[in-house]
């Protein structure tokens, strides 16, 4: 019997468009071995523009979870349907498990599925964890401030690399046929997402409204269609009669998914909210405007196409916690983006005018940023703001996920870490981001950054001697969270590239777990902080060399 | 004292007590409705225990829905020969089975092979009129959240309790009369029962806990 590969990916539609790339890099590797996917009922659709997927299970997390909440279902019944959902997997031989999931659930369901080699996160009966992948273990971290796109963090777990585009898909006939059938002539389109499952990631219909009024003033041959999921017609049908109030025409887009991918390959641009529809786009070559709002997160999930424009709104509140729904009076980061500023945006990216787009970001820098995904020779995706002036957060950006990178790979480990060449391509991407900057004013930020590494370096150190000294007040409970809060939090937050995190609840005591969490914290810092120092010293010298 | 008459629509239907036990009108119609009414219960499981034979309408109507295995209970005989006699050719694909006590219907073969899978148990409760207190004894041993019935269900299921430790089991029993002996059994305590199971059964609760956190 010839064995399989499966794929655990129990996440959202958009998620699995995501690792969509990496799908087919499984399958591209190991062609003669069946590849199979385990997935939600709602990622379904996707399936038809995945054709390198042989086969696909779906896990019926809505009927378990009635099972066990409702008191009049069988007390056994849950335990039933999931072993019949196990026998359902067939008793092939799995040669390799992956957890694209990364969650507590899909941990157990690794655990229940016999296989030669797993890679993700593994969750044993008698507790102990396993993840096999440092880049998988890495999706747990919330304490970083520059984070690898989930793209990159899943596709290089497959130890091969980055993934030139890790979202492919192939647009199928019907979708085609759909998208043919509304799209009749040879106008140029503009589509617009505009709902989102999460209402704080949407924006006002006024809004809406005023960005096609402006949009049809820049450009009177665009036509607009309203994209939308069956479910949410009822509102799409209201933006419209908004829309025709104001003489603004909007067509509505009620297609399948596969439809909507083949509107993408026709129309001119895309603007779009944080949802599955703007990581569908990015399968295609259209022009893309992401309105980053409420929770999303650019760094995480931000469009991963050349192709995209990212509004990101400048407000302390954004992105705000997934979890809750906004706590404002108004929805303040919706509010930072003028309907009739969004309409130039995606007119002169559409027109690929990058000098118009800079100076809309200069002017808007107060109310929001505007940043471009680049496809960088670095290893992973990273995104710059428009407004020359940021040149010098990008670049301590990227060398931060830089250093980050080359940990995960455990390239800092070698007897010569790479890291001469690693400098040469960040100072070909710095050349490429501040081109308009005089090279002696980046010679003299790379000498201040190299001075504040030296000087990190430093308070890493006492850093180290802190947490020694705060082991010995382990029996007492208040002295120790004041002492991790005050001076280890304290210290890593203040070094930029990490985020305050409350190491564990008010009032207890350290357990061991802790204990190691806090030490790998600190381990990690001092790790990425001597990479940046060797990079830099690096750059130095080649610019002193130049 | 029980009397067959005809419908509105011709079909014959069961008077207890001068009282009808299904529409005089359109005794079809009305099984459909109750089909409806119920169908998020059966949709996806394997089996349906329907407590109640009565007129036998309804089960007509739920086999035309339903294409699993349809258990029906009665515990009054002449209900059941009322449905053998008028819908023996209708009721193809249903077992008609009398209830006489629960150590009988356990053996039952087609019993035990609908418990071993995924089931719901629905009542038609126009026909549990005379013996509505057994229907809901055989509901509760059907459903199994309280400690007795928990332990009679798992008495039919060897599949399950053969990886169980009878010490652990009696434990178990003996803190949760103490804690809380009326309250419904949840999720939460299969995962203590489990704890002296198979690292599968471990598992597959783990996995179930992480659905209602």
């Amino acid at each position: 019997m010839s064995s399989r590969n499966i794929v655990i990916c129990l996440l959202r539609l958009g998620d699995l468009a995501m690792v969509s790339g990496t799908l087919k890099r499984i399958k591209e590797l190991e062609p003669q071995k069946r590849l199979e996917v385990i997935i939600n009922p709602c990622a379904k659709p996707l399936l038809e523009m995945l054709p390198w997927v042989d086969k696909a299970y779906v896990f019926e997390r809505d009927l378990l979870g009635q099972d066990l909440t409702d008191p009049q279902a069988p007390i056994f019944r849950a335990t039933d349907r999931l072993e019949q959902f196990l026998r359902s997997l067939g008793s092939q031989p799995v040669s390799h498990l992956f957890n694209f999931t990364h969650n507590r659930l899909s941990g157990h369901l690794m655990s229940l599925i016999e296989a030669e080699r797993k890679t993700g996160l593994v969750l044993h009966p008698d507790d102990s964890v396993a993840i096999h992948s440092s880049w998988l273990q890495y999706l747990n971290r919330k304490d970083v401030r520059f984070h690898f796109h989930y793209c990159d963090s899943i596709s290089r777990s497959l130890g091969r690399g980055r993934l030139e585009r890790p979202i492919q898909l192939l647009p199928t006939i019907r979708g085609t046929q759909e998208a043919n059938a509304l799209i009749k002539d040879k106008a140029p389109r503009i589509l617009i997402q505009p709902f989102s499952a999460d209402k704080k990631k949407e924006w006002s219909p006024e809004s809406w409204v005023s960005m096609l009024n402006q949009i049809h003033i820049l450009d009177s041959e665009l036509q607009a269609i309203l994209l939308c999921a069956p479910d949410e017609q009822l509102r799409a049908l209201e933006l419209i009669s908004l829309a025709a109030e104001q003489n603004v025409d909007l067509e509505l887009g009620c297609v399948s998914l596969a439809g909507v991918l083949s509107l993408c390959e026709q129309a001119s641009v895309l603007v779009t909210v944080d949802t599955s529809i703007k990581h569908l786009a990015s399968a295609s070559d259209i022009s893309i405007v992401e309105l980053c709002l409420g929770s999303s997160q650019v760094d995480f999930t931000g469009t991963y196409s050349p192709q995209a424009i990212i509004v990101n709104p400048t407000v302390p509140c954004h992105p705000c916690d997934h979890s809750r729904s906004c706590h404002l009076a108004t929805h303040e980061c919706s509010e930072q983006l003028p309907g009739a500023v969004i309409a130039s945006i995606a007119f002169h990216h559409m027109r690929g005018n990058s000098q118009a787009l800079a100076v809309l970001a200069k002017e808007s820098q107060e109310r929001f940023a505007i940043l471009r995904p680049v496809a960088t020779n670095l290893g992973f995706w990273s995104y710059h703001s428009l407004d020359s002036r940021f040149w010098e957060t990008d670049l301590m950006r990227t060398v931060d996920l830089l250093a980050q990178s080359l940990i995960l790979e455990q390239e800092d480990q070698l007897a010569v870490p790479p890291v001469g060449s690693v400098a040469l391509n960040l100072l070909s991407y710095v050349q490429q981001v501040a081109a308009h900057v005089n090279p002696r004013e980046i010679f003299k930020k790379i000498e201040r950054v190299f001075e504040q590494f030296a000087f990190h370096g430093e308070e890493i150190r006492q850093l180290e001697q802190e947490f020694v000294g705060c082991m010995r007040h382990l029996h007492d409970k208040n002295r120790w969270q004041e002492l991790v809060q005050k001076t280890i939090d304290k210290r890593l937050f203040k070094l930029g590239e990490y985020r305050f995190l409350e190491s564990q609840e008010a009032g207890s005591l350290p357990q061991l777990n802790d204990l190691r969490k806090l030490q790998e914290r600190i381990k990690w810092a001092k790790n990425v902080n001597d990479i940046k120092f060797k990079i830099f010293r690096s750059i130095r010298s080649t610019i002193k060399d130049i | 004292m029980m009397e067959v008459k005809l419908s509105q629509t011709g079909f014959p239907i069961l008077l207890v007590e001068g009282k009808p036990l299904v529409s005089q009108r359109d005794p079809l119609k009305e099984a459909k409705a109750w089909v409806d009414l119920h169908k998020t219960q059966f949709t996806a499981v394997n089996s349906v225990f329907v407590l109640g034979v009565g007129c036998g309408y309804h089960l007509v109507a739920l086999q035309e829905t339903f294409h699993g295995r349809i258990v029906a209970i009665e515990s009054n005989l002449n209900f059941l020969s009322f449905a053998r006699e008028h819908l023996s050719l209708n009721l193809t694909d249903v077992y008609l089975l009398p209830w006489v006590t629960w150590d009988s219907f356990r053996d039952d073969r087609k019993v035990r092979e609908a418990i071993g899978g995924t089931y719901a148990v629905i009542n038609h409760l126009p026909s549990q009129t005379t013996a509505r207190a057994v229907y809901r004894e055989i509901q509760d041993l059907l459903i199994g959240r309280t400690l007795d019935d928990f332990e009679s269900l798992l008495s039919v299921r060897s599949d399950l309790n053969h990886n169980l430790s009878r010490k652990s089991l009696l434990n178990w029993r003996k803190c949760r009369e103490f804690a809380a002996p009326d309250q419904r059994l949840s999720i939460r305590d299969l995962k203590e029962v489990f704890k002296s199971g198979s690292d599968k059964d471990i598992s597959m609760v783990n996995l179930l806990m992480e659905l209602v956190r």
